[in-house]
């Protein structure tokens, strides 16, 4: 399953008109992101409406993650939430680039109980001939996220490092898809400033942790990213696309490591450091003998500096005692 | 026999007596003094101080007279007795800190509220002229609580260590060492004198298998702890910690030390502070002690994350006191290279919700070793920060409310004031130090405009029923 590399959060830009969503197709296509978490809201918009947008989402090469039940559309008990899923799903599943998400907080459910969510996405299951991946975004010690039926776990947390530590012996990829949005709203998971927003996307990718983005700075229509599409103004995502490259070139058997700092590596082949919030002066890496191509990424200002192509054994790489920063050695044919 | 014939309430009665110097004076003579105050009778113990000299040392904590007799046996230091007064205390001196509640507060009641920092191996070089430089940087601190410990690393090489032999491969531990303690206490008592607590670290696992520190026997362990005790304990600023890093040390179980814990509490007269400080495996694993045991007087904790605070203090009512959260620095090590705004960050977090925090610097570049390891001077960007939060922190009261708005870039935030009550609204920048008050009198609830930025808090004092 491709879980990668990067969403976004746009719950209802799809109840918009034609001009803000246009809008919000065009942020979409020049962003780094290629999967859209947004609600079905099949009771505010027509199941046809959802499934043409759906489509113009596919010809921007952007998956739609439908999370079904969303608190305020008045599926509050298993029955009518069972007739929801009936309706949706098999409507949506022809559609290559669908995701399912059961919901997003199955706390605003209060009388759903763990056995009442296997339940509804085992009917998702049985509603999907195209076989989508589904999760429901739960905290990350919830026995929920552990259930068979879940394709993956969906966590949410005030951060990937917090979510790590619960979630490393699980067995199926974990994504980050509930993590704050960076804005200047009054809610504290609504004002991140855009330096915590990069720094957990680093580190919860070197955590292969995706985080899922958001937005909620309000625009000239008194509107956010992450509820209503439209524009991305924020300083994160320029950063996230630089991280998006990085991991584009990230070989898939790399795999977590630490040290004293999270790691992506390939024995002799591939290493990606992220130091995060520490100031190390400088790093040493002990690899196999070769010739290794030494790169740091300031994941902040955007810049990656080569350090030439060195002699394995032993590697040396100075830093600029500045947080946010990364090292990346990829061995030289 | 001589004696101290006047003393403050919470100063040091020193009896000083000759005795045998055959044998192993150190194992074999046992002496205390049992102290009376009407008909209370506390008993000190004593220890032997090198060349037939032997003390027994005692903090009085009552105004009037006292007497007392030795006990030991040694027939011509047994049953010695004398009286003296104590007077009240100097200015200043307001007796031992204790825990009240989830706070602490001095003997005498006035509150305390600990700003401590640690320099670990202040006295161990016994380099006097940078001692007195540590000193004087602590008294221009905001600093009343330093973390030091008694032992000295593997990888040091000090003139003198605790115990008596050839440093670092004879040393013969069932001896210690006069001229090692003389010169510990003396920091002890300088710090007293400027008014800073000294958190007394009995154990720690840095060792590395030089000395054989980590592993010394029941016995010994011990003999050490009731030696240290005998000697310090009259001193009112002391706490002990029991260790630091207490899980690092693969030679000591759980039980172990408890069992250190208990021995603290069987031969400290005035049950100073008592706690334990942990490791973490940073970022994944923290093993917090079981702070609910009852030798247990406030919670040591070591944690890159203060938000927890509200867990440990529902968990357990004793004190948190976050120790150890990264310090200031630039090093190698990411327990010792976080920004100061990362830190100020972690002091607002705990103590705005019911923690205290301490402070360490680990900036390389500056002087020969940094403030964290030997002491010397500070040169990062958080002490004047704390000093700051400091004065917001002293100058609650009862109607007093604080929020910090942490890592977050709100535009506007809105309060819900208590009802019933009037409020005087400021804006604080801890990272700037500046306090703006908000317009007018507000009720209920009040809306505050924000400069979207983080490290931004809010006071609200309670103005009456206007």
């Amino acid at each position: 399953m491709n879980i990668g590399p990067m969403a976004t959060t746009a719950l209802g830009w799809h109840l918009h008109d034609e001009k803000r969503r246009s809008r919000t197709l065009a942020t979409l296509e020049s962003s780094p992101f290629d999967r859209v978490r947004m609600a079905a809201f099949a009771t505010r918009c027509s199941l046809d409406a959802l499934e043409e947008r759906v489509a113009e989402l596919a010809g921007i090469g952007v998956t739609a993650e439908l999370v079904l039940m969303h608190p305020g559309e008045s599926v509050s008990d298993v029955e009518t939430a069972s007739r929801y899923v009936r309706d949706v799903v098999p409507r949506l599943a022809a559609h290559p680039n669908v995701w399912w998400s059961l919901t997003a907080d199955p706390s605003r459910f209060p009388a759903f109980t763990e056995h009442d969510w296997v339940r509804l996405a085992d009917l998702v299951a049985e509603e999907d001939p195209g076989h989508h991946p589904r999760s429901i975004t739960a905290p990350a010690d919830s026995p929920l996220l552990w259930r068979r039926t879940f394709t993956h776990g969906s966590v949410r947390a005030p951060s990937p490092r917090d979510a790590w530590v619960a979630t490393r012996d699980h067995h199926k990829p974990v994504l980050m898809d509930v993590c704050g949005y960076e804005g200047d709203a009054e809610d504290p998971s609504l004002s991140l400033p855009p330096e915590k927003v990069v720094t957990m996307a680093w580190d919860g990718s070197v955590r292969r942790r995706y985080l899922t983005h958001g937005e909620s700075y309000v625009d000239d229509d008194g509107l956010t990213w992450s509820q209503d599409g439209g524009t991305l103004t924020g300083a994160a995502v320029p950063r996230l696309a630089l991280l998006r490259q990085v991991i584009a070139g990230t070989p898939d058997e790399a795999r977590y490591q630490d040290r004293d700092a999270p790691m992506l590596e390939v024995p002799g082949e591939f290493y990606l450091e992220y130091c995060g919030e520490h100031r190390f002066p400088d790093r040493t890496y002990e690899v196999p003998e070769g010739r290794y191509e030494v790169e740091v990424i300031d994941t902040w200002e955007m810049t990656v500096t080569p350090l030439g192509v060195l002699d394995g054994g032993t590697i040396a790489v100075p830093l600029p005692g500045t947080v946010g920063q990364a090292v990346r050695i990829r061995r030289r044919p | 026999m001589t004696f101290s014939t006047t003393v403050e309430r919470w100063g040091v009665h020193e009896i000083e007596l000759a005795g045998p110097t055959g044998g192993n004076p150190f194992a074999d003579v046992r002496l205390s003094a049992r102290y009376q105050y009407r008909n209370r009778v506390v008993e000190a113990e004593g220890f032997y101080d090198g060349d037939g000299v032997y003390r027994v040392r005692f903090m009085p904590d009552a105004v009037g007279p006292w007497r007392f007799t030795t006990v030991s046996n040694v027939e011509e230091m047994d049953g010695c007795s004398g009286g003296f007064d104590v007077g009240p205390p100097a200015p200043g001196n307001h007796g031992p800190v204790r825990a009240a509640g989830t706070g602490f507060e001095y003997a005498d009641g006035t509150p305390y509220l600990p700003f401590g920092t640690t320099a670990y191996h202040w006295t161990h070089d016994m380099d006097e002229e940078r001692e007195r430089r540590t000193l004087r940087t602590l008294k221009s601190s905001p600093f009343n609580k330093l973390r030091m410990c008694v032992l000295p690393t593997g990888p040091m090489a000090p003139p003198e260590v605790p115990f008596a032999g050839k440093d670092p491969d004879g040393l013969d531990l069932t001896r210690f060492n006069p001229v090692f303690f003389r010169h510990l206490e003396a920091g002890v008592r300088d710090l007293r004198d400027i008014g800073v607590e000294a958190d007394v670290i009995l154990f720690h696992p840095y060792d590395g298998g030089v000395r054989g520190f980590q592993d010394m026997g029941r016995e010994v362990d011990h003999a050490f702890v009731r030696y240290v005790v005998a000697r310090l304990a009259a001193y009112r600023n002391v706490w002990w910690s029991a260790a630091n890093e207490y899980d690092f040390n693969r030679s000591k179980t759980v039980a172990d030390w408890d069992d250190i814990l208990r021995t603290i509490v069987r031969h400290d007269p005035y049950e100073h502070l008592r706690s334990i400080h942990n490791g973490t495996r940073m970022f994944e694993v923290a093993s917090l002690y079981d702070f609910g045991k009852p030798w247990i007087t406030h919670q040591s904790i070591q944690h890159w994350d203060a938000t927890p605070t509200d867990a440990w203090l529902a968990a357990c009512p004793k004190p948190v006191v976050i120790d150890e959260i990264s310090y200031e620095g630039n090093i190698g090590k990411r327990w010792g290279n976080v920004t100061a705004q990362e830190l100020m960050d972690r002091f607002w977090e705990g103590m705005s919700r019911g923690g205290y925090v301490g402070h360490g610097e680990s900036l390389a570049g500056f002087q020969e070793r940094a403030w964290i390891g030997n002491g010397g001077g500070l040169y990062g960007e958080s002490p004047d920060r704390i000093a700051f939060l400091r004065t917001i922190m002293e100058q609650r009261r009862d109607g007093t409310l604080l929020r910090y708005l942490g890592r977050r870039q709100p535009a506007q935030v809105t309060v819900d004031l208590p009802a019933g009550d009037a409020y005087e609204v400021e804006l604080i920048d801890t990272w700037d130090m500046t306090i703006t008050p908000i317009d007018g009198v507000h009720r209920e609830r009040v809306r505050v405009g924000l400069p979207r930025r983080p490290y931004l808090a809010l006071r609200m004092t309670r103005v009456g029923d206007r």
